[in-house]
């Protein structure tokens, strides 16, 4: 049997699969990227072409800026995998590259383009309060109860950027957690889409039908949708920087931003779903 | 005589050796127990129908299909353990027309395939697309199945492979470019030090090509074989009977293949032609001609065989 490892030919270098993955997926999903850009564009001339001057602009609210950008990374990996769902990745495996890492290397290069559209969001959200004449806002609960702590003449817009300028990041930590978690299950299963419809429907189902049931049951469901959901662990508070809270009496703000709690639910809710990507492709592990 | 057909080729160096290989999907076996050898610069030709096992074989040796049982080793590698590795030394051209992407032009696949390979030779690929006549900034998927294939052989060969693995690369060309994909294959052998296993069910295709031959049927490997081997065992004996001719006994499981005409006999039979013409003349049957047989005709007489086993 000949086997010289001299004579073997070389495998690629890790930079270059990491670079042509890059390459490969900017490509495959620039009809995607390119719809969505449109989209902003086009979103923007009608306002600054509509928006009536003195009409008091156009007001973005930060953390419900982040929605879009969720729904986006949730469904950015279907794009960045569509060519290459599990039962169709022979070609993938057939070459010359660790499998799992050549799937991470995908991932990586589906979250650097999804970074990219979330900026281009977040200047988009902000060239359209500027041209407007509006602000990049927080909500306006929170500016009730945070103005008297700024100077008498500080616009919103500076409120946001001095008062809380961590709330810039949420749009992109949002986008890559639900990005992350929706890797998963492209990476796992051949029709995602259906997958995410299913698991959310049976989410529902079982929380109504354990609140339908009374007693412990009940408030079993609430506690499991409370955790998951709005406490300051739960997605919401990852995905807004916002805090909800139950216990506040007359005058006092139900929906904060919390720097430490946000912190905390991105670590744990970034930190699941990058554990459970890498799991996932662990999946096709060769060794 | 021994009726027992060769399967033992394990002589001098080998580029692939598998032992024991089973594999089962569901009910069906795909493989049961392949022991396939192909010496280093053979170009070995696998025959054997639809469903044989032939493409399960190769996807073993790429680990795009992990078995039940058995082992695998290419140039020494278990694909298993060393999947970049082995993938590396081979260029392979899949079953599956739609293997690669058909979003990409065929400039940019052929691109982003020469990427993962650092043997990748440039030239070579021009060459190889100017031959086979590729249309560089055509969708890959709106390719024709013909038009595919090219392109899947210009990925296999241009990075100069240890191994090429074809599985039925001539589907779907036709006969001007099916000459001309046999006689570039001809002159890449012999331009670069390869080794080549073809599968196929379309014989006469590859047959000036073939210098090896297993035979696979039903998840198994009936025989495998040097092509001189088989050109001088498997002969077609054309002889003349008496009524009522049953046949030498000893010749019971070396026949592989009978016809006759009134009372002459034309049997396709394995074994040394001396011992095979004393067998049959001793039984009375008066021999006028022992033929070698065309690679195809080969394959029919094997794959025949064991319809009637």
């Amino acid at each position: 049997m000949s086997g010289a490892a001299e004579t073997l030919h070389p495998v690629p270098a890790r930079g270059v699969v990491a670079r042509e993955a890059l390459r490969a997926v900017g490509q495959s999903v620039r009809l995607e990227v390119g719809a969505v850009l449109a989209l902003l564009l086009g979103l923007l001339v009608l306002m600054a072409t509509v928006q009536p001057q003195g009409a008091g602009g156009a007001d973005y609210d930060v953390s419900d800026m982040t929605w879009p950008v969720v729904i986006l990374g949730l469904f950015a990996p279907l794009a960045v995998w569509k060519h290459d769902e599990p039962s169709r990745r022979a070609y993938l495996w057939s070459l010359p590259v660790e499998r799992a890492r050549h799937t991470l290397a995908k991932v990586a290069s589906g979250w650097t383009m999804l970074m990219g559209l979330v900026a281009a969001y977040v200047l988009w959200a902000m060239t359209v309060a500027l041209v407007t004449d509006g602000n990049i806002t927080i909500n306006p609960e929170w500016e009730a109860a945070l103005r008297p702590t700024l100077p008498p003449d500080a616009r919103i817009r500076d409120l946001t950027l001095s008062g809380h300028p961590w709330l810039w990041l949420v749009p992109f930590t949002a986008a890559t957690t639900t990005y992350l978690l929706g890797s998963i299950l492209a990476l796992l299963a051949d029709h995602p889409l259906r997958v995410v419809a299913g698991a959310g429907f049976a989410f529902f189902v079982a929380i109504g039908l354990l609140e339908s049931t009374g007693g412990a049951a009940e408030h079993t469901a609430d506690s499991l949708f409370v955790h998951l959901v709005t406490n300051p662990y739960g997605i919401v508070t990852e995905v807004t920087g916002v805090v909800h809270r139950f216990d506040t009496g007359p005058g006092v703000l139900n929906d904060q931003p919390n720097l430490g709690a946000w912190a905390r639910a991105t670590l744990l809710w970034m930190g699941a779903g990058l554990a459970a990507t890498v799991l996932a492709a662990r999946r096709y592990q060769e060794r | 005589m021994s009726p027992v057909l060769p399967t033992d080729l394990s002589t001098g160096s080998l580029a692939v050796r598998t032992q024991g290989l089973a594999k089962r999907f569901g009910r069906e076996t795909a493989l049961d127990g392949v022991n396939l050898q192909v010496p280093e610069g053979a170009v070995y030709v696998l025959v054997g129908p639809n469903g044989a096992g032939k493409s399960t074989t190769f996807k073993v040796l790429m680990d795009l299909v992990r078995t039940d049982e058995g082992t695998a080793e290419v140039f020494g590698l278990d694909p298993r353990v060393r999947g970049p590795e082995v993938r590396a030394q081979i260029g392979y051209v899949p079953e599956r027309h739609d293997w690669g992407y058909g979003w990409m032009r065929v400039g940019r696949l052929l691109q982003h395939h020469a990427t993962f390979y650092p043997t990748w030779d440039a030239e070579y690929a021009a060459r190889l697309a100017e031959v086979f006549g590729l249309k560089m900034d055509r969708k890959f998927g709106s390719l024709s199945k013909g038009q595919g294939r090219r392109v899947h052989l210009t990925m296999a060969l241009a990075h100069r492979p240890r191994l090429l693995v074809l599985d039925e690369p001539t589907d779907g060309l036709d006969p001007v470019m099916l000459d001309e994909t046999l006689g570039l294959l001809m002159d890449h052998i012999t331009e670069t030090p390869t080794t080549v296993v073809i599968s196929t069910h379309q014989v006469h295709d590859v047959d000036r090509l073939a210098d090896h031959v297993g035979v696979m049927r039903d998840g198994k490997l009936m025989m495998q074989v040097p092509r001189d081997e088989l050109h001088r065992k498997l002969r077609r004996y054309r002889a003349e009977v008496p009524d009522g001719w049953a046949g030498p006994a000893a010749l019971n499981g070396a026949v592989l293949r009978k016809g006759s005409f009134g009372r002459e006999i034309q049997w396709s039979i394995w074994g040394e032609e001396r011992e095979v013409v004393q067998q049959l003349t001793s039984a009375g049957a008066t021999v006028r001609d022992a033929a070698p047989l065309t690679l195809a005709d080969a394959a029919i007489a094997l794959l025949s065989r064991r319809e009637r086993a």
